[in-house]
Order: structure tokens, then sequence, then C-alpha cells
């Protein structure tokens, strides 16, 4: 192919010293090139290991207005419901913790946390809408994406939905597809390939 | 750190709404000139705040709500943490560590590490014996890990071989706050030539 052609040009032309090293590029980029023909995945996510492990959607009185997850491989071992009790209590536990620690005023508080494994990405909203993205720790600032979901999917397809009750458990599948189309078009969502 | 205070002179009605928090008089509502939802009364017209009460006697609020007593000089501020509040929020950090590590999406994943607001970092580390160095920093600064490693490098050197003292109780040894001092002012000092 064209591709190949141009590399072993390269290859050609630089010195002998470097050769061994162009032909470890080489072999890698035409082994990125095969991955990329029988995975169809973009060359850029065969770099990158970043994920998007789960989702939860809470309103200002703690109920778990929508839950999801794409890569989760570790299941808390409590039921769901006790699981977004014990969330729901950690996030309002961090934010006073945040606010009583900080020794200047706080404007947003508390914005994420990361662990060995993974990062907790919160955004608040003026309202008390609280979202948790749980993604990968090599995911950066993660902030304007969950405002996108706010603004262009939840008030679009949940608040301007009059069948949908504030309150209760979206069960809207329009939203539910929305929701995860936005989020498997995201860069920082990819399979690692491990 | 600075402590930020505002001090300014009020007439009668107060703008401000006040209330009582933890035993501390707290702005609820009305932000201006600095001051800020949250911030406590810290003195009125010289005379320091303690808690609910004056140092006079007098009960904050009622010297607030008499017409009498205006014009009033009030200063607001964050009020500073004290040593029960600080081993509250120590064991308030515990239990966030080992949920953050309960409610973890993948495997064998650590405790919290670092927390991130919009003013100020959290970096924890916690060492194979289960003891956890936080340090709490500015947004911008740079090489906090060499700092931790720095930290607990002094705590084994001078307070774990100090032979006065036991394991498990507050640290009081003069040569662990001299090196702790030290570690702290290299490390602000890398920070910023490094930013």
């Amino acid at each position: 192919t064209k591709e190949n052609n141009i590399i072993t040009y390269y290859c050609k032309t630089i010195s002998h010293r470097f050769q061994k090293l162009f032909i470890n590029i080489q072999f890698f980029l035409k082994m990125c090139i095969l991955v990329r023909e029988f995975k169809t995945v973009p060359l850029v996510w065969v770099f990158s290991k970043m994920t998007i492990f789960n989702l939860y959607i809470f309103d200002r009185n703690g109920t778990c207005l929508y839950y999801t997850e794409w890569n989760r491989r570790n299941q808390s071992g409590i039921s769901k419901e006790e699981e977004f009790k014990l969330m729901y209590g950690m996030i309002l536990s961090i934010k006073s913790f945040c606010s009583r620690l900080s020794p200047t005023d706080l404007k947003d508080g508390f914005l994420s946390y990361r662990t060995s494994k993974y990062k907790l990405h919160f955004y608040e909203t003026a309202s008390g809408l609280k979202f948790i993205l749980n993604t990968d720790i090599n995911a950066g600032n993660m902030r304007d994406n969950i405002q996108q979901i706010y603004s262009n999917i939840y008030v679009e397809n949940v608040i301007k939905n009059p069948e949908c009750k504030l309150g209760q458990q979206i069960t809207s599948e329009l939203f539910q597809t929305k929701l995860d189309d936005y989020i498997r078009s995201l860069p920082q969502f990819a399979t690692k390939l491990s | 750190m600075p402590r930020m205070e505002v001090e300014k002179t009020f007439s009668y009605p107060l703008e401000l709404t006040l209330k009582n928090y933890n035993d501390q008089i707290v702005v609820g509502f009305g932000q201006r000139d600095g001051i800020k939802v949250g911030h406590a009364v810290l003195g009125i017209n010289g005379i320091a705040a303690q808690g609910r009460s004056l140092e006079d006697g007098r009960d904050v609020l009622e010297v607030i709500a008499n017409e009498e007593n205006y014009p009033l000089a009030i200063k607001f501020g964050r009020n500073k943490l004290s040593t029960n509040e600080r081993l509250v929020l120590t064991g308030m950090f515990h239990s966030l560590f080992a949920i953050g590590s309960q409610l973890s999406p993948e495997t064998r994943s650590s405790g919290i590490e670092l927390i991130e607001t919009d003013v100020f970092k959290l970096h924890c580390m916690q060492t194979l014996t289960g003891i956890k160095f936080i340090v709490v920093t500015d947004i911008r600064q740079v090489g906090v890990e060499s700092l931790l490693k720095k930290l607990y490098e002094v705590y084994a050197d001078y307070a774990l071989k100090n032979p006065f003292y036991s394991i498990d109780m507050p640290i009081r040894c003069d040569l662990f706050d001299i090196n702790l001092q030290s570690a702290i002012e290299q490390s602000e000092r890398t920070g910023i030539s490094n930013v």
C-alpha cells in the first residue's frame, strides 16, 4: 500500500544507524493499520487507554434519577439501591468536607477525585441536580461534556418531555439512546484493547 | 496563609441575614462587599466574638437585633478550623477514602489519591503500613508526589526513630517539625520555579 511504500522509502534513505529503530516503528505502524482494519477502531484509540465506566444522575433529594454503565468491570457487591445511597452520601460528605477544609472561599466546590484506577467527575447544577461520571484516570477535564449532557440531553429530553415526572426515575427511551450515542461518540470512550 | 477578613460599619436594619450554624453566627443570605455566605461573625466594634457570644458576655444576635447599638462595625471572615474540627475532618476523609475504593468501577482500586476543587487540591499518599500523608495545595502546585515521599522519609527518620515517640499518638518531636518545615519550603520554591 501507499503508506508502506513511504515508510520503506524513509528507511532506505536514513543512515544505517537508525535503520533498526525505523524497522521497529514500521512494524508498529503496520500492526496499528492491521488492528484498524480488523477492529474498525480509529488509529488514535489504539494509543489511548481511556474509557468511561458509568454515570449517575441524582436529584436534589438524593433519589437516583438515572444510572447506566458501559465498561464497568467491578460491581460493588451491594444492591443497586444501596449503592446509590452510598454514592449520594459520599458525594454530600465530600462536598461538605471540601467546603470546610478550603483555605479560601469556594466557587464551584468539589470537581473530581482520582484513585489509582478511576477518576470521578462531579457536576452540580444550581437546582441541585448532580451528575457523577466515572472514567479512566487518563481522561482529562470532563466538565464541559457533563454540561453538554445536562443542557443538550437532559433538559431537551426530560425537562421538555411532559411524560417525564420530576423526581422520579427517567424511563424515556429517547433520553437513553441520545445519552448512549453521545457518550459513545466521545474520544474518551474507547475500550481497552487488553 | 493570611486570613480573609472584612470589617464594615452597618446601620439599622442589617442588610444581611445571619443564622446560627454549629455554634457560630454565619451569613445565611446577602453577599456584598467581600462578605460571602458562610462567613462567620469574628467581632463587633473591635470586641472579638467567641462562638455565639462576644468576649464581654453579650450574645451576638441580641447585639445585632438591638437598634440602639447601631452603627455597628462588624468583622466577618472564614472561621478557622479548631483542633476538634480538624480531627473530625480527618475521620471523615478516612471513611471517604474507604468508600472511594468500594464504589470503584474498576477492580483493585486504591482509595482517593487526589481531590480537585476550584481553589485547592488534596493529595493523599497511603503507605503500606496504612499511614496516610495528606497535603492540601494550590491547584497550580507541582511536584507534590515527591513532597509526599519526602514527608514519609522525614516521618520515618525523625518521628519513628525518636525514642520518646509512641506509635499512633500525635507527633510532638522538634526535629520532625523543623525538617517538615524545610521540606515544605523546598517544595514551595521548586514548585514556583517549575510553574
